[in-house]
């Protein structure tokens, strides 16, 4: 394989690049899901292919394809996408300089989830499914597990060739107790085909779906007959679970650099932060706020050896105590403000082209113990199990709805529960209302495996580690009086 | 592009390979992708990605095994791997309503789609939009041309194949105050391409929204051109899903028949509007039929499945959904893959013009579309979103002042309850066709300050 990509490396020289890469990938996957104890859907799916990234005089062009036999075609494809883009390119691309690389990568795996049965699987999801069906009450289950395989060759022009693998795997549970009155979903551990991780079979077995199934069936049912969450200004606790989705959305998103330098203005948006907010330090959040890009950390989603263009993963400060520090970027990007990339540029398989992505977006953990949060509390609530989010196209308004709020009165959790808490703010405000962090006993790694973004629609799978963490007046309800 | 010999001929390879009763979708997608940003070419992608899909039956037992690889030895595999699955397998729940022998029309083409926008064609019509901007303004978006085929044969020698071409532009032009504008078409035949027009919208919009103002939450009057309604509809359409319908996570739950929204709210799913996108079989090889969903506000019929007609002592309404990785969903999963979805929405226009509604406005907000919406509530229709690129305070009649966006946060079925005005005009956003409506009492529930 080396030799056929380094030839292919130097046709496209050859045919007039200035530089090129490609990417060739083999994806498998394979999902297992049920549904109130009856098995929904086995899938399994395998994609092969390679993209080729040509550069010509300041310009890009991309193609990619599964046909092995004509990748000189392919990459005469490319060459001519590049050609035609420098029709309207009056900034040329230029890409800041890396090390040659000959290295390899994989995924720290104990137990191969691809060798694991079939039958194995269905009877761990089985188990969950009928402690949660035996729940008075619940009207509906489900439960599923996901796994990932990739082998990834990187190659490029300058001489850079790296081969990794990764390995993905992840589950969750779902439990439904719909009345006349509605119906409220508890999942464990997170909503949304749960948690996963860069890792093995090991790690689904980490998560002992089985031992919560029962806890979260008799929530669901509990919170059909809760009171609705009350409205008003409250102190919360969110716990990581929903720390994953208040990180990804309202500082990871607005800290990619390409957002920032209007790339992605038409689709996903861009960002309330400025290129220029990196010499001020602009004050982001509280001092408790201090948050890294770390594609180097054990078992995150966004780990790796190297990035989609072959630069070595890092962990970057991103907020240094509540103070901009950097961003997420790419060869082209970083360059354009007077940096080098830091490994942030990823592809969604080998059909597109690589953009600035986050790894693991972790916030830090601090130096409380979980009841010194609460104890700093007179009236609030903790949060968990993201149901709904949203936020606006510079990530400056976000609303978020969780499964279950629990209420905290002087300083103690009182045992009542809430349903449908909704709470919104605008991020800076928000994070600088973040007061208290939980230490690194309560911090772990979560992520979302549903990252999107980019035009052609690409999905990243993307990590985020926190600790529990308190947040100060937070807008609790939708109340729109004032 | 697999044409339909070479696709019939996967078909018939993988149902003599495997030892079950076979179901096989197969999907070519080409996309044809310039993207600009900043006024210039950002990312420029060609792509091709087959994907053969095969599920195998036995008795209750169901397996789904897929690839792009369709050689014949990895067809081999493909079909010994899903036949191993279903070996294995302890007995399954799948029960499916039968699929009979139904003729289904050809899809239409137009060719000259494809041989207009080559990578040339499309830089070249971005560049004379952008050519247009004054100093002061960029723009971003898309020129996109996607060439979609799905082909369908199962084990009784049923066989089905579509293909068609259609373009997509967008833009958002961009003041450097930062104010935005947004347009956007589609199109299936070349005569309908109107990228400038498209682009002029987004311009003026731009130009309209420089100084906005911040506009206090509350209920509103709200005029939603067609992309917002569009947006909006999405969530009525996901209540409709036969899986979400039937499990109780939907605001149709044991509602068929009630009167859930307005008088003057009629929704159908309607394939053979040409001005929608057609494919005339859905992914078990039904064929699509047009449907009245929403009736002047009775919830009229949802969307099945096979699977979940079956369980509903239905029959399927030939929207079934296949393999994730062949839409554009982006879990790469099977999140909506069951139960079907309404894709070619077409609403019901009015006798008002846009121009008309902003006039008889006393006090309201227009919005251009939507951000980053989502339901709050599936069971209540509560949605949340944002408007974008474009949202205007209108009073006494007129268009008083650009705004800051706002956050909604509101049930569908209120917000199509309280219509009270449509424009006759309809216009297509992706496989929609809507028109423009103003609804009263629309809640914004924050801001951006
Ligand atoms: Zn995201």
């Amino acid at each position: 394989m080396r030799e056929r990509l380094a030839e292919l490396m130097a046709y496209c020289l050859r045919l007039g690049a200035d530089c090129a890469d490609i990417r060739v990938k083999t994806i498998d996957t394979e999902s297992v899901s049920l549904e109130n104890s009856e098995i929904r859907g086995i899938n399994s799916d395998r994609s092969v292919g390679y993209g080729i990234r040509v550069f010509l005089d300041g310009s890009a062009g991309f193609a990619a394809a599964s046909d092995f036999d004509s990748m000189e075609k392919t990459a005469e494809r490319a060459f001519k996408i590049a050609k035609a883009s420098g029709m309207l390119q009056t900034r040329k691309i230029a890409l800041t300089p890396k090390p040659v690389v000959v290295d390899d990568y994989a995924t720290p795996v104990e137990i191969d989830p691809f060798t694991v049965p079939m039958s194995e699987k269905i009877a761990l999801l089985m188990a969950c499914e009928e402690a949660m069906g035996a729940v008075p009450g619940v009207t509906q289950t489900s439960s599923s597990m996901d796994f990932r395989r990739e082998d990834v060759v990187y190659c490029d022009s300058d001489g850079s060739y790296i081969t990794q693998k990764f390995c993905q795997s992840g589950g969750g549970i779902s439990a439904t107790a719909a009345g006349e009155h509605g119906a409220e979903a508890r999942s464990y551990p997170c909503a949304n085909r749960g948690a996963h991780a860069r890792a093995g079979y090991e790690y689904l077995l980490s998560l002992r779906l089985k031992e919560h199934a029962e806890e979260i069936a008799r929530e669901s049912v509990q919170l059909l007959n809760a009171p609705e969450c009350p409205t008003g200004v409250y102190d919360l606790i969110l716990d990581p679970g929903q720390m994953t989705m208040q990180i990804h959305e309202s500082i990871g998103h607005p800290t990619e650099l390409d957002r920032v330098l209007g790339y992605e203005a038409a689709y996903a948006g861009t960002s309330f932060v400025r290129a220029g907010d990196l010499r001020d330090g602009l004050a982001y959040g509280s001092p408790q706020v201090t948050v890294v890009a770390d594609a180097t950390v054990p078992g995150g989603l966004g780990t790796f050896g190297y990035d989609d263009e072959g630069v070595k993963a890092a962990s970057t400060l991103l907020l240094d105590k509540g103070r901009l520090k950097n961003f997420t970027t790419s060869r082209d990007t970083a360059g354009q403000i007077g940096l080098l990339s830091n490994g942030a540029c990823l592809a969604d398989g080998w059909r597109h082209a690589p953009l600035v992505r986050m790894t693991n977006i972790n916030l830090l953990p601090g130096a409380y113990e979980l009841d010194e949060l609460i104890a700093g509390i007179e009236d609030g609530l903790m949060l968990s199990g993201t149901k709904s989010w949203s936020i606006d196209d510079k990530r400056i308004n976000f609303q978020f709805a969780c499964e279950i709020a629990c209420e905290i009165k002087n300083g103690k959790r009182t045992g009542r529960i809430f349903k449908n808490a909704i709470y919104s703010g605008i991020t800076t405000q928000f994070w600088a209302n973040c007061d208290g962090v939980a230490n690194e006993k309560y911090w772990s790694m979560g992520g979302t495996p549903f990252c999107g973004k980019g035009q052609p629609d690409q999905t990243a799978r993307v990590g985020h580690g926190s600790s529990p963490t308190r947040f100060r007046k937070v807008k609790v309800g939708v109340g729109d009086a004032g | 592009m697999l044409d339909k010999n070479r696709t019939r001929e996967i078909v018939e390879k993988l149902v003599s390979y495997t030892g079950n009763y076979a179901v096989v979708n197969i999907y070519d997608n080409g996309e044809r992708l310039s993207k600009f940003a900043n006024s210039q070419i950002v990312h420029n992608v060609e792509t091709e990605d087959v994907l053969v899909v095969l599920t195998v039956y036995s008795g209750k037992k169901e397996a789904t095994c897929s690839a792009n690889l369709y050689d014949d030895e990895s067809l081999k595999q493909l079909a010994a791997k899903a036949d191993g699955i279903l070996d294995l397998m302890p007995e399954g729940a799948c029960e499916r309503f039968p699929l009979g022998e139904e003729a289904v029309p050809e899809s239409r083409n137009d060719s000259r789609l494809a041989e207009t926008f080559d990578v040339e064609g499309r830089v070249g019509a971005i560049r004379r939009c952008v050519e247009t901007l004054e100093a002061g303004f960029s723009a971003a978006g898309i020129f996109a041309l996607y060439k979609n085929m799905h082909a369908f044969g199962n084990s009784d020698g049923v066989f089905h194949y579509h293909y068609a071409d259609y373009v997509h532009f967008d833009t958002t032009v961009t003041h450097e105050s930062g104010a935005t504008g947004y347009g956007g078409m589609t199109a299936t035949r070349l005569e309908d391409c109107d990228a400038e027009g498209a682009f002029k919208a987004a311009y003026d919009k731009a130009r309209a929204a420089v100084n906005p103002v911040y506009a206090e939450v509350g209920a509103y009057t709200v005029i939603l051109e067609p992309a917002a309604v569009d947006g909006l509809l999405r969530f009525v359409a996901t209540g409709l899903n036969g899986d979400n319908f039937l499990s109780g996570m939907s605001y149709a739950s044991g509602r068929l028949g009630q009167k859930l929204f307005g008088e003057n709210f009629t929704l159908r799913d309607d394939v053979n509007n040409p001005e929608t996108i057609q494919c005339f079989f859905d992914a078990e090889g039904r064929r699509r039929t047009s449907i009245t969903l929403i009736e002047n506000g009775t919830l009229e019929q949802v969307v099945h499945d096979g699977k979940t007609a079956f369980r509903a002592g239905v029959r399927p309404t030939g929207h079934a959904l296949g393999s994730a990785r062949g839409s554009s969903h982006p879990a790469n999963m099977v999140f909506y893959a069951s139960g079907g979805y309404p894709i070619n929405l077409v609403m019901d226009g009015g006798d008002s013009t846009l121009e008309e509604m902003i006039a008889s406005t006393k006090k309201g907000i227009l919005v251009t579309h939507f951000h980053y919406m989502n339901y709050v509530d599936p069971v209540t229709a509560q949605v949340t979103g944002l408007t974008r690129d474009g949202t205007f305070l209108i009073e006494d009649g007129k268009i008083k002042a650009p705004i800051h966006n706002m956050r909604f946060t509101e049930s569908m079925l209120d917000a199509f309850s309280n219509i009270s005005a449509l424009s006759r005009r309809r216009e297509r956003f992706g496989t929609s066709l809507v028109p423009a409506v103003k609804i009263e009492n629309f809640h914004f529930t924050s801001g951006q300050k």
